[in-house]
């Protein structure tokens, strides 16, 4: 006689940005799987369920799925699951999701979820209908209750909010990490070679950004442990109006070829405002300027 | 969802078949271009996704890096290889030095009459749209300025060239004036569209990878545009 699968704690959703509400749900998850000797699970969509649903009005993400997982997997759940949201899944009722998914496929003993969690085809599927539903199916649903900072709710766009707005101290405080910028190195133009700056040019994925301006910065190649520190200028080149949003990071102390990579930026502070040079050597002295501030600021930085 | 979407357009289609293609793959309808590619020219058209149509206008002044083909002999109606033939002439022999000292000759400003199969607006309507109907518009001529012209290739009745231009210039009426100065005559045979302003033909994909793409693979590719520095001007005052 097979023995029974595992039975499951389970969480749903986006989770972009794995913030501290995502993180704190989560570990809870983790816990009651622990005590009850079942698996932790949680399933996670992609693409936003709103790029799929309504395009039009949908949101940059904070963050790609490759750097949402890694988050994710590091809170050390049993299983992650990405759920692939086509327009097709979109048409499952909530009470096929329940029965399909959390129970056939997961079995799902417990469902843990956000008060506001809402799914299924209409968004009929609130929480009214999974208490209603789950005991059915012999699962519990417990509603957790929205984490909230300095009386407002912890959410993915809360945080895109205050990163467009320059706020990054409010937002790596309900991130529970520095805000990033996300894209991969290309080849630059070469500029900045004669003035012996190593710089990597990053194509900016469709994220999350702050305001134009120069940073502190600590980048890092996705999958990678070690991280650069250096000083980036994220804005226009003034000669073209409309043309693509620059993002140059200066190095500190790098050698190495970046070209080709996926890379974080982490925001760790605002040095200043963009500003017009009247020559290239002129813009240089001032990113040497840039570094060596930066170098006084980041043993104080986090 | 916005952004800018650089696609390399092949030669074929017209940059209104891109958009079209482009809102049916990302379901979204607000959606335009920043500027014409010719149905007969390959190479970057960009296009501006959601609330980033509003950088339309700041993409039109943009200058434009172009390679491209002249073949000499024929004159045709509209300027390029989709017309029909209304001249020839006997093709003198090139000298390869010669013909870098006549593309040499363009460089700077220059007056150009846009041809009568072109989008310039008259009477509400693009010139084309007239010249179809077989009345022809005459249209003012402009300025423009090549600040760079370059001979890549030439043979006995080609000669392949990178210019760049500013924004307005048009390479079939470039192409017939240095058929002129070579003293015969021709027509734009092939087109190339490299550059507009700082985006690159590079960093663009090909219209049948979009086409291919799941919508999301699609949707990474849109890039950020940073405002006009006028725009930066307005905010830093």
């Amino acid at each position: 006689m097979t023995r029974p699968p595992p039975h499951a704690v389970v969480t749903v959703g986006v989770f972009d940005g794995v913030h501290r509400a995502h993180q704190r749900l989560i570990r809870s998850v983790i816990r009651m799987a622990r005590r009850r000797g079942g698996r932790s699970v949680i399933l996670t969509f992609d693409p936003d369920p709103q790029t799929v649903l309504r395009p039009a009005r949908a949101q940059p993400s904070l963050m790609p799925l490759g750097e949402r997982l890694t988050h994710l997997q590091a809170l050390g759940a049993d299983v992650v699951w990405v759920v692939p949201f086509t327009r097709r899944f979109a048409r499952m009722t909530a009470a096929q999701f329940i029965r399909r998914i959390l129970i056939d496929r997961v079995h799902a003993e417990v469902l843990l979820v956000g008060e506001a969690f809402a799914f299924g085809r209409g968004r009929r599927g609130d929480m009214e209908v999974l208490r209603a539903l789950g005991p059915r199916y012999g699962m519990r649903v417990v509603p957790v209750r929205q984490v909230t900072d300095g009386g407002q709710p912890i959410s993915s766009s809360r945080i895109r909010q205050l990163i467009a707005k320059g706020h990054l101290g409010l937002a790596r405080r309900l991130l529970g990490r520095a805000p990033a910028l996300y894209g991969r190195v290309v080849r630059g133009t070469g500029r900045g070679r004669r003035f012996h700056v190593p710089t990597a040019n990053v194509q900016l994925g469709p994220h999350a950004l702050p305001p134009s301006g120069v940073y502190a910065v600590r980048l890092r190649r996705l999958g990678h442990p070690r991280a650069v520190r250096g000083v980036m200028n994220l804005g226009t080149r003034p000669t073209f109006g409309a043309g693509p949003l620059v993002c140059e990071v200066h190095l500190l102390g790098f050698s190495g070829t970046l070209t080709g990579q996926p890379v974080s930026v982490s925001l760790l502070a605002r040095l200043r405002s963009e500003r017009c040079f009247p020559s290239p050597a002129a813009l240089y002295r001032q990113v040497r300027r840039d570094l060596r501030r930066a170098r006084r600021l980041f043993p104080r930085l986090p | 969802m916005e952004g800018a979407l650089l696609v390399d357009k092949p030669a074929g289609v017209t940059s209104h078949d891109v958009v079209q293609v482009v809102r049916r793959k990302l379901g979204i309808k607000r959606i335009g271009h920043t500027g014409t590619l010719d149905p007969i020219a390959r190479g970057l058209l960009i296009l501006l996704v959601g609330p980033s149509t509003r950088y339309q206008q700041a993409f039109q002044g943009h200058d434009k890096t172009y390679e491209a083909v002249i073949r000499l002999g024929t004159q045709t109606d509209t300027g390029d290889a989709a017309g029909h033939p209304v001249r020839t002439a006997p093709v003198p022999a090139l000298d390869r030095d010669r013909v870098a000292d006549i593309l040499a000759s363009f460089k700077g400003t220059l007056l150009q009459t846009p041809p009568a199969y072109s989008a310039v607006k008259v009477r509400g309507r693009p010139a084309y749209w007239w010249a179809r109907r077989q009345r022809p518009v005459t249209l003012a001529a402009r300025p423009v300025r090549l600040s760079e012209i370059t001979l890549l290739a030439c043979d006995r009745e080609t000669i392949m060239f990178r210019v760049h231009c500013s924004s307005g210039t048009y390479v079939r009426n470039l192409a017939e004036s240095i058929a002129e100065r070579l003293g015969t005559v021709g027509h734009l045979a092939g087109l190339v569209r490299l550059r507009v302003g700082a985006w690159r033909l590079e960093e663009a994909k090909p219209l049948d990878w979009i086409a291919q793409q799941t919508p999301e693979a699609v949707a990474q590719e849109l890039r950020p545009v940073a405002p006009g520095a006028d725009a930066a001007a307005r905010r830093r005052s």
